[in-house]
């Protein structure tokens, strides 16, 4: 973990134009998440922190559109604002260098196709140079061996299969130089030409076996057969996760990934999880409504409300010292045994016509008048702990 | 809060002060007046004959459906309103003719669905509340509703379809209405005693008993085989279409609601035997099935048209059934039903406060598009030579006989277009509309559609 | 379930269905006094003189169960359909037309299909541009028309003004050169297109398939706009899944999305509108063939209907129920094996 930022969003605006009206769903949103960092966005529901997460692959659907602001990637240094970025680039960031995993995992795996098929999807999409190269060396290897003349007949059979013919090897090496090539893309539909592509699928099943693998879950080869309907819902957790990592991405976004499990297969899920960061490395944004999972994952905290992130600070600062009064409320009101059991006052704002000022005043206990009218800034009360609140605004740095 | 309008308030202490003085239950009192919405219908009514049987049929649904869905707790207090009911309108028919009944039948519907609206849960079916505080209550109940159908109404009036299949059914309606002033019927009467036979031009009958005759000032369609014309045919078809129409359309839905309903409330085997009925008669073509049935009721002394009608019925009836039957079993395991029994519902009264307003909407949409199917059919048996008779205004009838002359003469193949073209293009345009108003309300009325 | 299990189920839910087709007709034809009913097992004009013998042998007169069992017997074991007012066996009548009537069918039911699906997807895919409008336009307009009109428009159109597309199954030339005495023409399949190949007579093909033009085309078209609309609620409703966000989430691009995820996803439920699309041919042939003429089933049964010949509407009607009742069953079946959920339980 470093202090490098790898991403930042700025002053995100987002609004879905419904027939209802317009709905302010973020409101000048801010964050960023450091190299390697588990950052946790927490709120209730409708707060906003799931479209975040969507604002930063653009994956917004209509009626939705992003109105204002910058989602900065940096690439090598360099910050790119990938809203203004074209499609193909965008495309080449999805799954590959962002990748993310959504909340219910039976209804994120198409039902029509086994989970081989789609995680190959994403491996053939983004890393099909790395396995046509695989197939070539399997089969330089191949005929390097079968050059011995000890080997018993069997042994030489089954290398036999791993040899290219010329002509299939051609076409791997035009698909490593021309990835989008069409010739090879109509060869692989004939029936006597396409036997590269057995090859290929082949060495990308292996690779989804071993993710699989990975991921901890029993007898992989035979899952990776198996239909989505077919998995339990940790295992297909387990299976959309490693969608989601198969290609190495330097960022995962988790999008509530344990809300629908059983409590049990959560922690196992949690736990999995911790052991991939620590294994791979990769930054998480984690999204949840869950207090306790975010004490238990994550580095940095985000908490939203109503459209706009509240706070933004290390995890041990936001539970020890909350200044946000949602934080503090939210923070007072999870169960613990012995303690009456709290919750906060009046409904979250509707969010097509949402309050002028802060849209936590009508709630919040230290409401002042300023909070109705004026927009609160987001300001840095001290080192790393961010807050949007008319309170400290006296105290900014 | 009621409204504090003068008018208003003058008007609610009258029927106040009315209801207290002669101390007649509002239920009652609801059965001696009428109901403005089919007042508007019933001044058709007067117009065209006919469609009195399919008012009045709706109208007791209507009744019994208010009061089943009041949870009426003394079934002989329902009895008694239905018999007064019914002796009401034969009274007011018998003296008045039939435009009374509808006139009537609607206001005792109005005040009957808004006593049953407004009336407190807990008192009885004939129970006394302030005329005021039930209004208030009913504003207060009905204000999501209400919301919910202003919403609806704007979304209607924003799609363009909606307003043009609206558009093109009124102004069929309006030929309809007004034929007999669009297409003089006297000559008809004098040649067959009914105007919905086409007459025959005799001076064009002299000259050629077949050939037809293009459009002139006479004929502003021109003539067909046997001289008929064909304007009149067509303005008069008008009205055979929206006859079978909402007869058949509506004689369907009744009953295929009636039982569906029926078999979906009691479950167990009652709904297995209904369902396996629907399923038979699912294994045939509707069409095929509806032209066996006519060839076996002509020889039982139906005529075509009322054995056309009557098959088009029976073979239209269990799509309504499968329709609410699925609607219902879907609602009734969902969340709010569970709430409502633990509050304590009765079965009736689930079914038509929560279940049936929520079903509805489906039904209306294949009504919608099953009257422009309907008449698509009718048409196609009276094509054939299975339902309206020659001569007779039906659409179908018409471009039936125009098949000898579809290929014109050789030096002229488009010579005699208008006998098929211009009643093709009623037909046409007149299912396009009912099909344009079903789509937009299809689309409308879905609930994932609508939030976006 | 699994697969086996599910075809089972339906089969013997089939059978009963059948059952009660058949009882339904029976129960229909029983409101016809006995001397109408005994037409129905009348298979040659000398026995038309002798009702009464007809109604013995049939227990006319005995308790409905026992008709039915009768009937039932004509109908399946001697193949017994009755006699049409022209003295023909209803049965042989039948088996005369088929093979016109099979390949109207023929060629109007994949081209039904591939419009059906390919323009609902693109539809779907492209909601509210301008090929979605066009295709709601032409659905619209595909339920509006009465398919007769629009056949006799065609024939106006394209035969008396064109001369390009004729009615009837084939011309005058082709007519007299297969029922020639002495002709070289062999009947294989009874499909005037495959035997003109198989002949080797190229003409008669041509000639078969522009008399077949306007037939299919009017079938085709009027019944491919329900099939359109379906599809393409089925591929909206295939887009709005969450796999699709998590298919864009992975960095595929639009088309493989919709071609790969949605498209799948959204045929499967449309396949179960074939069955619907098979009530609409046999509906539609009777028309079709009146109006062109064509000599088929339907036109039999058409003009048989007009004419209160009784038999061989009945006939027509048990052949549609037995070809509904099955081909909903196939298409159910099918449905089973394409869709993974249920293929394997």
């Amino acid at each position: 973990m470093s202090e490098e930022r790898f991403l930042r969003i700025k002053d995100l605006d987002l609004r879905f134009y419904t027939y209802e009206g317009v709905v302010e769903a973020l409101d000048k949103v801010n964050l960023h998440i450091k190299d390697g960092e588990t950052l946790g966005v927490v709120g209730e529901t409708g707060c906003g922190k799931s479209v975040t997460g969507l604002s930063e692959l653009v994956l917004i659907p209509p009626p939705g559109r992003i109105e204002g602001g910058k989602v900065l990637l940096n690439q090598d240094g360099k910050w790119v604002n990938l809203l203004r970025q074209k499609d193909a680039f965008l495309r080449n960031v999805r799954g590959n260098e962002i990748s993310m995993i959504f909340q219910d995992p039976k209804s994120a795996l198409n039902p029509v196709y086994t989970v081989e098929n789609q995680i190959g999807e994403a491996i053939t999409h983004h890393r099909m140079e790395e396995m046509c190269k695989r197939v070539i060396d399997n089969s330089e290897k191949a005929k390097e061996e079968l050059k011995r003349t000890d080997l018993p007949d069997k042994e030489k059979a089954k290398l036999r299969k791993n040899v290219l013919s010329k002509r299939e090897k051609r076409f791997l090496e035009r698909i490593i130089e021309y990835p989008e090539d069409t010739i090879a893309r109509w060869a692989s539909r004939i029936p006597i030409l396409n036997r590269f592509k057995k090859r290929l699928n082949k060495e990308v099943k292996k690779e989804v076996v071993r993710m699989l693998k990975d991921m901890r879950i029993p007898d992989p080869e035979r899952v990776a057969e198996m239909y989505p309907h077919e998995l339990s819902g940790g295992m297909a957790q387990r299976a959309v996760i490693a969608m989601g990592l198969c290609c190495n991405p330097s960022m995962l976004i988790a999008d509530e990934p344990t809300t629908n499990l059983d409590v049990t297969v959560q922690f196992q899920i949690l736990t999995l999880i911790k052991e991939l960061k620590k294994e791979y490395g990769t930054t998480i944004q984690y999204i949840t409504h869950d207090m306790g999972v975010v004490a238990e994952m994550c580095d940095r905290v985000a908490v939203m409300y109503a459209g706009n992130v509240v706070e933004l600070a290390d995890v041990f600062e936001v539970f020890k010292n909350p200044l946000h009064p949602y934080t503090r409320a939210l923070l007072e009101c999870i169960p613990r045994p012995g303690v009456e059991f709290k919750s906060i006052d009046g409904f979250v704002p509707s969010l097509i016509s949402p309050p002028a000022g802060c849209r936590f005043n009508d709630r919040c206990p230290f409401a002042m008048d300023k909070c109705v009218s004026v927009k609160p800034e987001f300001v840095t009360v001290k080192q790393g702990h961010q807050v949007l609140c008319h309170l400290y605004t006296g105290e900014a740095k | 809060m009621v409204e504090e309008r003068p008018l208003g308030t003058t008007l609610l202490t009258l029927f106040e002060a009315a209801v207290g003085l002669i101390e007649i239950n509002l239920g009652i009192l609801m059965l001696l007046v009428g109901n403005p919405l089919p007042t508007v219908l019933g001044s058709i009514d007067a117009f065209s004959t006919g469609i009195l049987l399919v008012f009045l049929s709706i109208m007791s649904l209507f009744t019994a459906y208010s009061l089943w869905a009041g949870g009426a707790t003394n079934w002989i207090q329902a009895v008694i309103v239905l018999v007064i009911d019914a002796i009401v309108k034969i009274m007011l028919a018998v003296t008045y003719g039939t435009s009374w009944i509808a006139l009537a039948a609607t206001l005792e519907l109005d005040l009957m669905a808004l006593y049953y609206l407004t009336r407190p849960t807990t008192t009885p079916f004939f129970g006394g509340d302030s005329v005021r505080s039930i209004l208030e209550k009913f504003r207060i109940e009905m204000q999501p509703g209400i919301k919910e159908l202003r919403f609806t109404m704007r979304l209607v009036r924003k799609s363009t379809l909606s307003i043009v299949g609206a558009a093109i059914i009124i102004f069929y309606v309006l030929i309809a209405i007004f034929a007999p002033y669009l297409a003089d019927p006297t000559k008809a009467i004098a040649q067959t005693g009914d105007p919905n036979m086409m007459w025959k031009d005799n001076e064009l009958l002299r000259i050629s008993s077949v050939q037809p005759q293009l459009p002139s000032a006479n004929h502003p369609f021109g003539t067909m085989e046997g001289q008929y014309d064909i304007y009149y045919g067509c303005i008069w078809g008008t009205r055979q279409a929206l006859r079978i129409g909402l007869y058949v359309a509506g004689g369907s839905m009744l009953i295929g609601l009636a039982i569906g309903v029926f078999a979906s409330y009691y479950g167990g085997w009652i709904d297995e035997v209904l369902m396996r009925f629907t399923d038979i008669i699912f294994a045939f073509p509707g069409l095929i099935l509806a032209m066996t049935l006519v060839v076996i009721l002509v020889p039982l002394g139906f005529n075509r048209l009322d054995a056309v009608m009557l098959s088009l019925t029976i073979v239209g009836w269990p799509g309504y059934s499968r329709l609410i039957r699925g609607e219902i079993l879907r609602i009734k395991n969902e969340d709010y039903i569970e709430a409502a029994k633990s509050v304590g519902c009765s079965d009736l009264r689930i079914i038509a406060r929560h279940i049936l307003p929520n079903s509805i909407y489906p039904v209306l949409i294949v009504f919608t598009l099953d009257i422009g199917t309907i008449v698509l059919g009718a048409a196609a048996l009276s094509f054939l030579g299975i339902g309206a008779p020659p001569g007779y205004a039906d659409w179908g009838q018409i471009i039936a006989l125009s098949m000898n002359w579809i290929y014109g003469s050789p030096s002229n193949p488009f010579g005699n277009w208008y006998t098929f073209v211009i009643p093709g293009l009623f037909i046409s345009m007149f299912v396009m509309g009912w099909n344009l108003l079903g789509d937009a309300l299809r689309d409308i009325l879905d609930p994932t559609m609508r939030r976006k | 379930m699994g697969l086996r299990t599910y075809i089972l189920r339906r089969l013997i839910l089939a059978i009963p269905v059948l059952f009660g087709a058949a009882l339904f007709v029976f129960a229909v034809i029983q409101f016809l006094p006995v001397n109408l009913r005994a037409t129905l097992y009348v298979t040659n004009e000398k026995q038309i003189s002798r009702l009464d013998e007809i109604a013995r042998i049939y227990h006319l007169t005995d308790p409905v169960y026992v008709q039915f069992f009768y009937w039932l017997k004509a109908l399946l074991l001697e193949r017994n359909l009755g006699t049409d007012s022209l003295g023909q066996p209803v049965f042989e009548a039948i088996i005369k037309r088929m093979p016109t009537t099979v390949e109207i069918v023929m060629y109007a039911s994949p081209i039904i299909v591939a419009i059906g699906l390919t323009l609902g997807v693109l539809s779907g895919a492209n909601k509210d541009k301008l090929i979605d409008q066009a295709s709601r336009v032409l659905a619209i307009m595909g339920t509006s028309l009465p398919s007769f009109w629009f056949g006799i428009v065609l024939l106006s159109i394209f035969y008396a003004g064109l001369q390009w597309f004729p009615p009837q199954r084939v011309g005058i030339d082709a007519q007299k050169f297969i029922g020639m005495a002495n002709s070289s023409w062999r009947w294989y399949t009874g499909l005037v297109t495959i035997d003109a190949l198989i002949n080797g007579q190229l003409w008669i093909f041509v000639d078969a398939v522009r008399h077949l033009v306007l037939p299919v085309t009017v079938l085709s078209l009027l019944n491919s706009a329900v099939m359109v609309r379906v599809t393409r609620s089925s591929m909206l409703e295939a887009l709005s899944k969450d796999y699709i966000t998590a298919a864009k989430a992975k960095g595929l691009t639009r088309k493989e999305v919709i071609n790969k995820h949605a498209r799948r996803n959204a045929l499967i439920p449309a396949i179960t509108i074939s069955g619907l699309m098979v009530a609409g041919l046999l509906t539609g042939v009777v028309i079709t063939e009146t109006v062109f003429n064509m000599g088929g089933i339907g036109q039999y049964a058409a003009r048989s209907a007009m004419r209160i010949d009784i038999p061989p509407v009945i006939g027509y009607t048990i052949m549609s129920a037995v070809v509904f009742v099955i081909s909903n069953l196939m298409v159910d079946i099918l449905y089973a094996y394409i869709d993974p959920r249920i293929r394997l339980g």
